[in-house]
């Protein structure tokens, strides 16, 4: 049941830009990941550092916990004692123990997603350090991530208020994910995991804003209340003008984020997939599989099949409710959305070019060339206006992409051009993947938009097996079957072949006569099918990567991905069952736990070197990481 | 009581236990929160909605708001009616998820069903003929390998090697071959062989015992004194009285080993067949499917005990009907 | 051979079994109360007295934790002693008998050492060295003589030496490590543990219900047999894996749950089993002969029934234990088992994926459970012949 990457297409971010978890299910995103090389932690706690003195640690603008000198049992048992005396509860340390105002061994639960074994190692290896840093005694519990997230992640909103910073704060519109302030228990008791990680979002930290606006941001399930002003400064990111005011803006909150660990921030790693050796295109890059329609194999002729393989099947390819990356590349084949990324993280308009004065009003202009299956005949602005506005926008549809086009004023301007209006400007409006639109025929949708129902819309047949695509994907789907995947046909009328935008090859692709994705679930299958040539790109596991890289048969990639491995601690009532009090609450407790877990052996050991040390919520690639020069 | 009256008593009986499961399996989950509301509130919350609004017309539309004995009945016509819901997990009616996942499934289990039988009490009784002589010893040696090694164990072995070493069966099951072709036998051939290795030994350990005490019963001394040829001795006198005490067993060895193998055999080797459908759906929480799956398993298995007692008195005269 | 010897084995074998409550007492039942007292009593100091998180034998300063399936492996244990060895220490004659009948099956001599490698490892090995221990960076050992591409374990990370691009195995880990470093041979031993604790304990579930439910039934006829038999149609047709599926879905299981769900419904076909044999039996015409000179019901049940239908009996056990311990291993592989129970299953899980590479972590726990699993059947099917005198005579 490992998760393995998606592959080789434009997806990631973009269908699963709602997606906040990497590891929910079996249509969750990968956990095997590794990242440029070994150099993981070389940079030194450039902000201050500290010099591990047993009094006076300094903890520094950019810390940089678990390695070097901001790792080890000194500092995680002076972080400890200082967490300590800001408690109200008796807690300290007996010899090597840590115990409780009882007297007791103080003992925790950590939770790690059941079947994963990437998982199951942390988890085990979390325990370990806690115990020898820190004298905690850690008991390791396998979980399925799906009952994780409804009885443990989440609670039944319940709202409230709280003191947060010296100030009255109310939770007016609580979530399962965050039900309320750290008094608001979640369902069942819970002390630490590793079942989840988080998106990052490194090319818009705006959407950020749902984990750590304030304590009552729409995802916090941890109850972590930050002691930093986190609401001006996003408030500030929104605002900002320019790139350089936006970056300044999320420096300083990541360099926040870093110092309060709201979640003990770990590792960050990269999809490692293999390729066929023959096929040009993939990269080493962020947006690796934007260009596919000039992939090929060998010569830039048309030929063959690209054959990719899938861990898991596909709950749906209805285009308004998947929000699985999977199924996502899989609907990629056929449909393309509103734009995408190139290598160099810039805006490629695909169906339509958007650009903007201030950042508050955004124009959509549609290229004139898009055209349904018969008989809903061209595309024009009217579709995506008529989408937005009566099914994103309804109040029945809940689609998936509903919450993006909220407070979003649409107008159409043209019959290949319309407007929108943001409530607030966002410069980086296009990087959060909100305007990201699938083009959906409006007289496909009217019917079910006249008798709101949604499960007539869920389950349309015409929206399920994607007939309705015309030129508006590089394929057209042949076949969903639900067991096995998808199989594809090329599209010879691809519009794509028709702009003057892009590498020169996009005229004459895409390249292959065919494609499919097949569902193959185990691992050691996916890996023989890579091998014997049965597939075009399978995703590697870290301790295989380097048999893999000198294996003739397979090219391996590092691609980076948004999604950061972490050990969540629940600071909510119910979060610390070993004794009174609950000392996760408290900022040094968090550092203590992050300078008690060694990143190095954990990167060494686990990933193999294949990963990056995670120190605040962005990857290093990120332009808004903190420090380093 | 006569034969006719006691087929229909006895599918009735069927009848009253697959009633019986069904009303556990409501039980069951009746008692638990439903996952299905939980992820509504997840969902309209994700999505700017109210979550306990949502929770609430979850609960209404599912019909859980209602008192237990409504939903019971109510649930009780769906089930007996095939109206099982739609799978959110793979986009499609329960029904024909299991359906497409039947198909796939009896690919393999009909060729496999059929090996077992066949070849189980006929070297059963061979081995018991050939009581302690090498034969024996080498039957009984196969068929314990064959029942001691696990399925999975052995089914990943062997795909390892034709798979991916010698490169003589695919490793990524085809879906799309025809059902009767070369290539579809090809790559069913290794896991219809570890299916009938793993079903194979029990069956032959029971016939090989049960025939053992017959061939040294009298009627056997009087056939063989009264020149019937041992062929026909074996069959008229070993064969069938060993089929009785047999099928008692081998029916729900295939049964205990169907629900099991299906699962484990299609994930080692990526069939798409009913143990995947089941095993999908458990991971990815989609009650309706996995209810669905359990029932279509129950009525499976009640069915496939209602064949083994009408064969069981079909079987053995001694056992008149009252008896039962 | 002598009525009086073999009733007096049989009786003793099927007291083993059923524990039924309509006997009177026997010393070996007296020695099963006297046993079971001290576990019963710790059992509920653990449960009343100390907190959920401190150790069983926190008082002689051990980190030794018992849980509830430690207790019913107590008891099962016990009932063993006193139902099966014990009266073999005490009829020496018919042990030495039974035990030349068996010597001449020599799989289930050598059958009979494996198992008793598994049981004592099972039982003593937990106490005698520490669980394995998860050490990242040792992961992918290979076993001592051979070894592993550096590729997978380079030199920074063997623990050998590395001898032209290959990392050697040491005595270190004598079995090689999994990925995480933990040393195989000694999670082969704690799966002993386990795997001695499904089987002990479901068979003593099983045989129990299935022995009382199969004579009760055969015996007292009309309604109960009915009503008995009805029942077992039920539980027969009770898809037990998907039904333990439904648990695992709805509310979660760990063994404990597997244990109680598959030993409640896996009696049924030794129920049937049972009943049909002593139909037979108790139409023979010895029985007849015995109700006629009087022996109630009990006591035709106790002598004829039951050792006619022991040998059935054992078949139908030995063929359950190796049922039991196959389907926690496939769990375990299925990702559904309990993660937290170290039992071969586990260990084979976790090294499925790295069976190209490193195929011990696969190959040790898979073999030994493929021995365990043969040695059972080799074992009862030796047992069978010992114990089915009818046979016996006839060869001879």
């Amino acid at each position: 049941m490992s998760r393995q990457p998606t592959i080789g297409s434009k997806t990631d971010g973009r269908v699963s830009r709602r997606r906040w978890l990497s590891a929910l299910g079996v249509t969750g995103l990968s956990a095997l990941a590794g990242c440029s090389g070994e150099e993981g932690d070389e940079g030194d706690t450039d902000g201050g550092g500290g010099d591990g003195g047993d009094t006076d640690l300094i903890i520094g603008e950019f810390p940089r916990f678990g390695v070097d000198d901001l790792y080890g049992e000194t500092v995680a048992r002076t972080l400890a004692r200082k967490a300590f005396e800001q408690s109200d509860h008796d807690y300290g340390f007996d010899g090597d123990d840590m115990v409780t105002p009882d007297g007791n061994q103080v003992e925790l639960d950590i939770y790690h997603s059941a079947g994963q074994e990437t998982s199951q190692l942390m988890a085990e290896y979390i325990g370990q350090e806690l115990e020898k840093n820190l004298g905690i005694v850690v008991s390791v519990e396998a979980i399925d991530g799906t009952r994780f997230n409804n009885e443990y992640w989440t609670a039944e909103p319940a709202g409230g208020t709280d003191t947060v910073n010296g100030e009255e704060i109310e939770w007016t519109r609580p979530t399962p994910q965050n039900p309320g302030p750290q008094s608001v228990a979640s369902n069942e008791a819970w002390d630490m995991s590793v079942v989840f990680g988080l998106n990052t979002y490194p090319l818009n930290p705006l959407t950020n804003e749902a984990f750590f606006d304030g304590a009552t941001a729409a995802y916090n399930p941890v109850g972590y209340y930050p002691e930093f002003d986190a609401t001006g400064l996003f408030e500030t990111a929104r605002q900002a003008t320019s790139r350089d005011g936006l970056r300044e803006a999320f420096v300083e909150i990541f360099e926040n984020l870093a110092r309060e660990q709201p979640y003990i921030m770990l590792v960050l790693g990269d999809d490692l997939v293999g390729y066929n050796p023959e096929l040009n295109g993939p990269s080493e890059n962020f947006s690796n599989g934007w260009d596919f329609p000039a992939w090929h194999v060998g010569d830039p002729t048309v030929s063959g099949s690209y054959d990719t393989v899938s861990a898991a099947g596909f709950s749906t390819l209805n285009p308004l409710y998947n929000t699985e990356a999977g199924a996502g590349t899989a609907v990629g084949r056929v449909l393309d959305q509103g734009y995408t990324f190139d290598d160099d993280q810039e805006y490629f308009p695909l169906l339509y070019d958007m650009s903007t004065e201030n950042g508050e009003v955004w124009t959509f202009d549609l290229r004139e060339n898009l055209t349904f299956s018969d008989p809903y005949g061209r595309v024009t602005a009217a579709d995506f206006v008529y989408l937005v506005q009566a099914v994103h926008q309804s109040d029945w549809a809940n689609t998936a992409a509903a919450l993006s086009w909220e407070g979003v004023e649409v107008e159409r301007t043209g019959e290949f051009s319309f407007q929108a209006t943001l409530e607030t400007p966002a410069l980086l409006w296009p990087q959060s993947y909100d305007p990201l639109l699938y083009p959906i025929p409006r007289a496909l949708l009217e019917p079910y938009v006249e008798s709101e129902d949604v499960e007539g819309l869920q389950q349309d047949e015409e929206l399920l097996e994607l007939q309705f695509s015309g030129n508006l994907g590089a394929f057209t789907l042949d076949e969903w079957n639900r067991g096995a995947g998808t199989t594809y046909t090329r599209n010879d009328e691809y519009y794509l072949r028709d702009i003057d935008e892009g590498p020169d090859r996009f005229a004459d692709g895409p390249f292959f006569e065919e494609a499919s994705i097949s569902v193959v679930e185990e691992q050691a299958s996916r890996l023989g099918a890579l091998e014997t040539g049965e597939a075009d790109a399978a995703g590697i596991p870290p301790e295989q990567f380097q048999s893999y890289e000198e294996n003739e048969d397979v090219t391996v990639r590092e691609i980076p991905t948004p999604y950061n491995r972490i050990l969540s601690v629940n600071q909510r009532a119910n979060g610390w069952q070993t004794g009174p009090g609950n000392p996760f609450q408290i900022t040094a407790f968090r550092q203590a736990l992050a300078a008690a877990i060694g990143k190095k052996d954990l990167i060494q050991g686990i990933y193999r070197g294949l990963a990056d040390a995670h120190f605040t919520w962005q990857p290093r690639w990120s332009t808004f990481y903190p420090g380093e020069e | 009581m006569g034969f006719g009256t006691y087929v229909t008593a006895r599918v009735m009986w069927a009848a009253v236990v697959s009633f019986i499961i069904v009303t556990i399996t409501f039980l069951l989950l009746a008692a638990a929160p439903n996952p299905d509301v939980q992820r509504a509130a997840t969902q309209a919350a994700l999505q700017g909605g109210d979550p306990a609004a949502a929770a609430e017309r979850a609960r209404e539309l599912r019909g859980l708001n209602e008192p237990l004995h409504v939903r019971y009945l109510d649930y009780l016509r769906s089930v007996y009616t095939l109206d099982w819901g739609w799978a959110d997990s793979r986009s499609q009616p329960v029904t024909t998820a299991l359906a497409e996942g039947l198909y796939y499934t009896a690919q393999y289990s009909v060729p496999w069903t059929i090996l077992t039988i066949l070849l189980g009490p006929l070297v059963g009784v061979y081995s018991a003929a050939n009581m302690y002589s090498w034969k024996d010893h080498l039957a009984t040696g196969f068929a314990f390998f064959g029942y001691a090694i696990p399925n999975f164990f052995f089914g990943i072995i062997l795909l390892l090697i034709f798979g991916v070493w010698l490169d003589v069966i695919p490793v990524v099951y085809d879906t799309s071959v025809p059902v009767f072709s070369v290539a579809n036998a090809v790559q069913l051939s290794i896991p219809v062989f570890v299916l009938v290795t793993g079903s194979i030994g029990a069956v032959m350990r029971v016939s090989r015992n049960e025939s053992a005490e017959f061939q040294h019963a009298a009627f056997m001394k009087t056939a063989k004194a009264k020149g019937v040829s041992p062929l026909r001795a074996y069959a008229y006198h070993v064969m069938r009285p060993t089929l009785v005490p047999l099928s008692t067993t081998i029916v729900g060895q295939l049964l205990a080993l169907f629900l099991g193998s299906s699962l484990l055999v299609e994930k080692v080797f990526g069939i798409p067949g009913l143990g995947r459908v089941t095993y999908n759906a458990l991971i990815a929480q989609d009650t309706n499917l996995v209810l669905g799956a359990t029932l279509a398993f129950t009525f499976i298995a009640v069915f496939g005990n209602l064949i083994e007692d009408l064969v069981f008195t079909v079987l053995d005269p001694r056992i008149s009907y009252d008896d039962r | 051979m002598g009525t009086q010897r073999s009733d007096r084995f049989d009786e003793v074998e099927w007291d083993e079994i059923s524990r039924s409550r309509w006997f009177e007492p026997s010393r070996n039942t007296l020695g099963v109360v006297l046993c079971t007292l001290p576990i019963a009593v710790l059992g509920f100091y653990d449960w009343q007295v100390l907190g959920e998180r401190t150790a069983t034998f926190a008082f002689v300063g051990t980190e030794w934790d018992l849980g509830g399936i430690d207790y019913l492996f107590g008891f099962t244990l016990v009932l063993f002693a006193f139902y099966l060895v014990a009266p073999l220490y005490q009829n020496p004659r018919m042990t030495r008998y039974y035990w030349r009948q068996f010597k001449r099956n020599r799989p289930a001599v050598v059958s009979l050492g494996w198992l008793g490698v598994v049981f004592v490892g099972g039982l003593f090995g937990p106490l005698v060295m520490s669980a394995p221990e998860q050490s990242v960076l040792t992961g992918y050992q290979p076993p001592v003589f051979l070894s592993i591409d550096a590729a997978y374990v380079d030199a920074q990370t063997c623990v050998g030496d590395v001898v032209s691009g290959r990392c050697q195995g040491t005595w270190q880990h004598p079995l090689g490590t999994t990925q995480g470093g933990k040393d195989v041979l000694a999670s082969i031993i704690y799966g002993m543990t386990i795997s001695m604790q499904i089987a002990f304990i479901t068979t003593t579930i099983v045989a129990a219900i299935g022995v009382s439910v199969g004579t009760v039934s055969a015996y007292a006829g009309g309604w109960v047999d009915e009503t008995l038999m009805r029942l077992v149609d039920v539980v027969l047709s009770f898809p037990t894996l998907l039904m333990f599926l439904l648990i695992l879905y709805i509310y979660g299981a760990g063994l404990g749950m597997f244990i109680l769900i598959f030993s409640l419904f896996a009696w049924g076909g030794t129920a049937r089993y049972v009943r049909s044999k002593s139909l037979s039996v108790s139409e023979a015409e010895y029985v007849m002969a015995g109700r006629l000179s009087g022996a109630n019901t009990t006591q035709v049940v106790r002598r004829h029934v039951v050792p006619n239908t022991a040998s059935s009996i054992i078949t139908q056990l030995t063929l359950l234990v190796p049922g039991f311990l196959l389907a926690e291993a496939q769990l375990a592989f299925l990702g559904l088992g309990d993660s937290e129970v170290p039992s071969w299953g586990q260990l084979i899980s976790a090294g499925q994926s790295d069976l190209s590479f490193a195929p011990w972590i696969v190959l040790a726990p898979g073999f030994v459970l493929f021995l365990t699993i043969l040695a059972f059947n080799f074992l009862g099917d030796a047992l069978l012949d010992a114990l089915n005198p009818e046979a016996e005579a006839e060869t001879e």
